[in-house]
C-alpha cells in the first residue's frame, strides 16, 4: 500500500481537506461516546446543574441504580441464552455447511436456498407467530427455548459463510481420508472440523454479538420482567427514563462490557475470517 | 473484486465435481442428507412452519387467548382504509431513501483515508459504533438529540442556536434524523468493505488514470466507482439484510415511533398492533405486508445487479 493516489495527485490543499475530513469524521463518532461514558460516572446532582456539561466528580452510584433497576438480571439472562444459542448456531451452520459444499445433497438448490433464504426474512415479522407457536407448544418465558429459537434464527448466516469456507477447502484432503478408509462421518470430525476451529470461533462471535443486540424475539419470548434479556431491559430503560439521565447511560456501559471484552478477545479471528469470507469469496 | 457478490451467490455453483468412481460407491441415501438434515427439521419448525401460520392468522381475528376465527381480509381491508398506515409504508420507503447515504460515506471515506498514514487508528475508532448493538446507538441519540439535549445546548451555547432542531419531535424532520442515526451506526463499517476492496483493486488503472491528468472528481467517478462496484453490491444487500429488515430496534430505542406516528415504520406498526394492542391478526397482517416489503426490496436489488453485469 503506497500513499493515498489521490492525495499525490493534487495539491496540499486536498491533503489537508482530507485531513479534516478524517478529523471530523472520527470526532463524530468519539464525542458522543465519550460524552456518554462520562454521563455514566457523572452524580445525578451535577447532571440536573448542567446537563450538557462533563464537570462535577466522579460516582459509581449510577451503575448500582442501573444494576438494582434490571440491567443486572438482564445481563444474568443473555449470559445464560446467548452463549447456548451461538453454540446452536455454530454447530448447525458448520454441519450444514459442510455437506452444502463437499457432499451429496439431493436438490442442493432447494436446500441452499431454504436455509440461506431465512436471513431475509424480518425477524418483526416472525414476532407474531414465533409468539403464538410458544404460546402453543408452551414454552413462552423459556430461556432454553429461547436459545434454541435464537440458534435456529442466525443459522441460514453462519451456512453462508460456512458453505464458501468449506468450498475452499482442497478436495484432495477429504479424499486421502476417504482412501484411508475413514467414512463421511469419520471425514468431516477428524478432518474438515479441525481445520475449520477458526472459522467456526469466528461465527460463534459473530453470533453471539447478534443475538446480544436482539431486541424483537426477546421481547417476545420472555414476558416476565425479571427474566429480560439485557437488550430488552435497556430498550425499555431508555424510554422509561424520559429525560435521559445518567442512569440509562451507565446501563448501557453495563449491557455492553461483556460485548467489549468479548471483542478484544476475540479480534484476531473476527478480521481474517470474515474479510476473507465475505469480501474476498 | 470479482469475488464479493460470490460470497452470496456461490454455494449453488460448484457442486458436482464428484469423480464418476466415487459417484459409483456411494450408498443409495446420501450421507449429506443426514449432515443438513437436523438444519432442515429446526428450520421447517421454527421458521417455514411460523411463516405458513403468519398467513393463516393474517385472515383471522386472534388475541392470543380465544381461538382464531376466520375474517377473510378484514385484516388487510381494514389496513388499506386506515390512513395512518399508509403513512407507516411511506415512512418505511422514505427510510430506504437512506440507503445511498449510507452507501455514499463509508465510500468516500474509504478513498480518503486509504493509503493515508497515520489513517489506521481513525479507521478503527470508525468501526466502534458498528459493534454498538442498535438499541445502544439508539439509547445514546435519544439523550443526546432530545430538545434541550445537549448537542442543541452546545450549539446554542457556540452561538449556532439557528441550526438547533426538534430532532425527535418535529414530524418532519424525525424520518430525517433516524436516517442519520443508522448512517452513524453503520458508515464504520461500510469503510472497512470498501477499504478491503481498496486493497486488492488494480492500483495501476489508478496511476494510469492521474497520469492522464484525471481530478479527483474523475478518479472518483470514472475509476474507483466501477472498480468497487462489487463492493456496493455486496455492501448494499447486506445493508438491506441487517438495517431494512429490522428498523424495529432503531426505532424502539430512539423515537418509539413517534412524534404520532411520524416515525412509526412497518416493523414497528407489528409491535405496536400485536404486543401493546394484543390483535395479532392484524399485525399477522402488517407482518405479511413486512415480508412482501422486503421480497421487493431484493428483487430491485437483484435486478440492479443482473443490469449492472450485463452492462460490463
Amino acid at each position: 500500500m503506497t500513499t493515498n493516489s489521490i492525495m499525490r495527485a493534487e495539491s496540499t490543499r486536498l491533503k489537508v481537506a482530507i485531513w479534516l475530513l478524517i478529523t471530523m469524521s472520527v470526532a463524530v463518532v468519539v464525542v458522543p461516546l465519550a460524552w456518554v461514558i462520562r454521563l455514566a460516572f457523572r452524580p445525578q446532582s451535577a447532571y440536573s446543574g448542567d446537563p450538557t456539561g462533563v464537570g462535577g466528580g466522579f460516582t459509581f452510584d449510577n451503575i448500582r441504580a442501573a444494576w438494582d433497576a434490571g440491567i443486572g438480571s438482564g445481563l444474568l439472562t443473555s449470559a445464560l441464552v446467548v452463549p447456548l444459542g451461538a453454540m446452536i448456531a455454530t454447530v448447525l451452520a458448520t454441519v450444514t455447511g459442510y455437506a452444502l459444499a463437499k457432499e451429496n445433497v439431493p436438490f442442493k438448490r432447494t436446500v441452499t436456498a431454504l436455509i440461506v433464504g431465512t436471513i431475509a426474512v424480518p425477524l418483526t415479522s416472525l414476532a407474531v407467530p414465533v409468539f403464538d407457536q410458544a404460546l402453543q407448544f408452551g414454552y413462552l418465558g423459556s430461556r432454553p427455548a429461547l436459545a434454541v429459537v435464537y440458534g435456529v434464527l442466525f443459522t441460514g448466516w453462519g451456512v453462508l459463510f460456512m458453505t464458501s469456507y468449506f468450498s475452499a477447502l482442497p478436495d484432495e484432503l477429504l479424499e486421502a481420508a476417504r482412501c484411508d478408509g475413514a467414512g463421511r462421518l469419520r471425514t468431516m470430525i477428524a478432518i474438515a472440523l479441525p481445520i475449520s476451529v477458526p472459522a467456526m470461533i469466528s461465527i460463534f462471535v459473530v453470533n453471539m454479538f447478534s443475538m446480544w443486540s436482539e431486541l424483537i424475539i426477546g421481547l417476545i419470548m420472555l414476558p416476565t420482567t425479571s427474566q429480560q434479556t439485557a437488550a430488552v431491559v435497556l430498550a425499555q430503560f431508555a424510554t422509561q427514563y424520559r429525560s435521559g439521565g445518567p442512569v440509562t447511560a451507565a446501563a448501557m456501559l453495563v449491557m455492553i462490557f461483556p460485548m467489549v471484552i468479548a471483542f478484544f478477545v476475540c479480534q484476531r479471528w473476527l478480521k481474517a475470517e470474515i474479510l476473507g469470507g465475505a469480501v474476498k469469496g | 473484486m470479482e469475488g464479493a457478490d460470490l460470497a452470496v451467490r456461490r454455494p449453488p455453483a460448484q457442486v458436482s465435481a464428484v469423480p464418476r468412481a466415487r459417484r459409483r460407491r456411494r450408498p443409495r441415501v446420501p450421507a449429506g442428507l443426514f449432515f443438513v438434515l437436523p438444519a432442515l427439521v429446526l428450520i421447517a419448525f421454527f421458521v417455514v412452519y411460523p411463516l405458513l401460520r403468519l398467513v393463516y392468522l393474517s385472515f383471522t381475528k386472534y388475541d392470543g387467548l380465544q381461538a382464531a376465527q376466520w375474517i377473510g381480509f378484514a385484516n388487510y381491508l381494514e389496513l388499506v382504509n386506515w390512513d395512518q398506515f399508509r403513512q407507516f409504508v411511506l415512512n418505511t420507503a422514505l427510510l430506504l431513501l437512506g440507503i445511498p447515504l449510507w452507501i455514499a460515506v463509508p465510500f468516500m471515506l474509504a478513498i480518503a483515508m486509504f493509503g493515508v498514514r497515520g489513517s489506521g487508528p481513525a479507521r478503527a475508532l470508525l468501526l466502534l459504533p458498528a459493534l454498538l448493538p442498535p438499541v445502544v446507538v439508539g439509547s445514546v441519540f435519544r439523550i443526546i438529540l432530545a430538545d434541550n439535549g445537549p448537542l442543541n445546548t452546545a450549539l446554542r451555547s457556540i452561538r449556532l442556536g439557528a441550526l438547533t432542531l426538534a430532532w425527535l419531535s418535529d414530524s418532519r424532520v424525525v424520518l430525517v434524523t433516524v436516517v442519520l442515526v443508522i448512517a452513524w451506526g453503520v458508515t464504520g463499517m461500510g469503510v472497512m468493505f470498501y477499504t478491503a476492496g481498496l486493497v486488492t483493486m488494480d492500483q495501476e488503472i489508478v496511476e494510469a488514470a492521474i497520469l492522464d491528468g484525471a481530478a479527483w472528481r474523475q478518479l472518483v467517478w470514472y475509476v474507483y466507482r466501477p472498480a468497487l462496484r462489487p463492493v456496493t453490491q455486496f455492501w448494499s444487500l447486506l445493508l438491506v439484510l441487517l438495517t431494512v429488515t429490522s428498523f424495529f430496534p432503531w426505532i424502539f430505542s430512539l423515537t418509539k415511533g413517534g412524534p404520532g406516528g411520524a416515525s412509526t415504520t412497518i416493523d414497528y406498526a407489528i409491535y405496536q398492533s400485536g404486543l401493546v394492542n394484543n390483535d395479532l391478526g392484524r399485525a399477522a397482517a402488517i407482518s405479511v405486508i413486512g415480508v412482501l416489503f422486503i421480497a421487493v426490496v431484493l428483487a430491485a436489488i437483484s435486478a440492479w445487479r443482473r443490469l449492472s453485469r450485463s452492462e460490463r
